[in-house]
């Protein structure tokens, strides 16, 4: 992006397709490449357009495909389509039984009006939201050469896994899909996918957030069902409402007579991708949920972080996300 | 000032009628029987009501000038008098988390003396504006300027943040009636006053509750972070 285009608030002119199905959205899709741009909520897709640091000359609206709308529960799994948007999510009262860490993360994503609009597979593959990419920098996540953010202005940004760019996962349901080992279904190349593995480092490509290429489409997340799983998503912000996380924690595990099995720890917003820390993983793993155990799962999960110049709080916010979750899910 | 400019138009009026003659007396206008501002004598206590001011020597000379070179001078003075101010004070109650920095609002408190209130429901919800307008100046709205090349980093509302309706504590406006002649009905201002003092409050509760003086609003997390890292106080 260059300085000129500060100003510009109106997208160049482009074609709207609207297909019915899957299969013809992908061929739309395969047929014009990364010269198309698929449509959902259009919550992220719109401001590029209008700020023309995207100016496809297609965009493939996919709100007319009802197969993307689907939300099946079975015994074994939950299939959501990545169409239901975060207002369905929210006010879905079986899934506020089954997985009450989604529904949390649904409900604390930005302000009503844009959960109503705002889809599932839109805020798992949402662009990254630092302002320097965004603003009129020329930096390498934008195919620059430079990163502003680590000598600039950087309170916002990443403690982990940054390699040349600072970015921080902007989702909010990413954090808690990961947690419960979703998997991710794609059309129009691969099958299937582990959530966590859709999302891609700046080591890896510091031009992409996720791995979908041009003309795939991401049909929907399945969430396995397990038994006695508990699951919780907090969310610290600035503002309360209409604001993205400065962190974020899922916590998932299976409660076993009060010991933990199968821990999950996700951080969000800390890291260019769903942050599963290991580490702190380890420290809980099978073992009972008391204030000695989750306080070293809480120190733990800073172990090896970087922080910049302004971002050093964010290690005490890991450190409070950690405890408060760990103790609201304790029995 | 106004007074000083009514004194010039009557000296220029005069001219124009013919009085020509240079002026005498520099003795600063002031109308007893308009004005509002009585003249309070500082030895006895009590109010003048044809007060003689004089101008500093200085001024005069300087007056004196501008006339016996063919100018007009017009000169006034202003009493300023504390009773027709509005004056107010807010107390705020806060939560500093000492292991990030995160600073929680829990109740504000506005008094206002805005004289005899004309309508209530419309001056409480005055003060609940102006109190949600300095909460944000005090804890999130800022505009950010990129230190390297100078370019502001939000431009657009959402990066501005303002305070969200989930983010407003309770807000207590107590409004002191204290009524004066000088307004129509005894009322005195009451526009922009609540906003000024909820980030000065906030900033003092942060110092009672943690002993870090804020000297930088607004008082985001990094910010009273690092004030609590200098300070040694992090848990």
């Amino acid at each position: 992006m260059s300085l000129w285009q500060i100003s510009i608030d109106e997208p160049k002119p482009f074609e709207l397709l609207q297909p019915t199905s899957i299969h013809e959205a992908l061929e739309l899709g395969a047929r014009h490449g990364g010269d198309a741009a698929y449509l959902a909520g259009g919550c992220d897709l719109l401001d590029h357009l209008k700020h023309q640091t995207m100016a496809p000359h297609y965009v493939i609206n996919l709100k007319g495909i009802a197969e993307l709308r689907h939300a099946r529960i079975t015994k074994e799994k939950i299939d959501l389509g990545a169409l239901i948007t975060l207002g369905e999510l929210e006010r879905n009262r079986e899934l506020a039984r089954l997985l009450p860490g989604l529904v949390k993360a649904a409900s604390r994503v930005a302000t009503p009006q844009i959960r109503n609009l705002g889809t599932l597979g839109g805020n798992l593959l949402q662009d990254s939201r630092c302002s320097y990419y965004r603003g009129p920098w020329y930096c390498y996540r934008a195919g620059g050469i430079t990163c502003d953010a680590h000598h600039g202005i950087n309170s916002e940004h990443a403690i982990f896994g940054a390699e040349r760019c600072y970015t921080v996962s902007p989702s909010d349901l990413a954090p808690i899909l990961v947690a419960l080992d979703s998997t991710a279904k794609i059309a129009g190349g691969r099958n299937e996918l582990p959530l966590a593995e859709l999302f891609v480092g700046p080591d890896e490509n510091i031009l992409a957030m996720h791995r979908l290429k041009p003309g795939e489409l991401l049909v929907g997340v399945t969430v396995p069902q397990r038994a006695n799983q508990r699951s919780t998503f907090i969310k610290y912000a600035m503002r309360q409402s209409w604001d993205f996380a400065l962190a974020s924690v899922a916590v998932v595990f299976k409660a076993d007579t009060g010991r933990c099995r199968d821990c999950r720890i996700v951080l969000g917003g800390i890291a260019p991708t769903p942050w599963r820390s290991f580490t702190a993983e380890q420290e809980i793993e099978g073992k009972l949920l008391a204030a000695a155990n989750i306080e070293s799962a809480a120190r733990a999960a800073i172990e090896g972080a970087k922080p910049l110049k302004h971002n050093e709080y964010k290690l005490g916010l890991v450190k409070k996300l950690i405890r408060t979750a760990l103790t609201e899910l304790s029995p | 000032m106004y007074n000083a400019a009514i004194d010039l138009r009557r000296q220029l009026d005069a001219r124009k009628r013919g009085h020509t003659a240079p002026r005498t007396d520099f003795t600063p206008h002031f109308y007893p029987a308009t004005d509002i501002n009585p003249y309070v004598d500082e030895t006895t206590g009590r109010i003048i009501s044809n007060p003689q001011p004089k101008l500093s020597p200085a001024t005069e000379a300087l007056a004196r000038k501008i006339v016996a070179e063919g100018g007009a001078v017009g000169l006034g003075f202003y009493v300023w008098n504390p009773a027709v101010e509005a004056w107010g004070a807010s107390f705020a109650e806060v939560e500093v988390d000492m292991e990030t920095g995160q600073v929680t609002i829990l109740k504000l408190v506005a008094a206002h003396d805005c004289g005899k209130v004309i309508h209530r429901l419309g001056a409480e919800a005055q003060v609940h504006g102006g109190s949600i307008m300095g909460l944000g100046y005090a804890m999130t709205e800022e505009l950010l300027i990129d230190p390297h090349n100078g370019i502001p980093m939000n431009q657009s509302l959402y990066e501005y943040r303002p305070p969200s309706a989930l983010d407003i504590p309770p807000i207590v406006p107590i409004l002191v009636e204290e009524a004066v002649e000088a307004g129509p009905f005894g009322a005195k201002g009451l526009g922009e006053n609540p906003m000024f003092n909820a980030a000065a409050a906030i900033a003092n509760a942060i110092f009672n509750a943690t002993g870090v003086r804020m000297r930088e609003i607004p008082f985001t997390w990094y910010r009273v972070y690092d004030e609590l890292k200098r300070a040694g106080k992090l848990a």
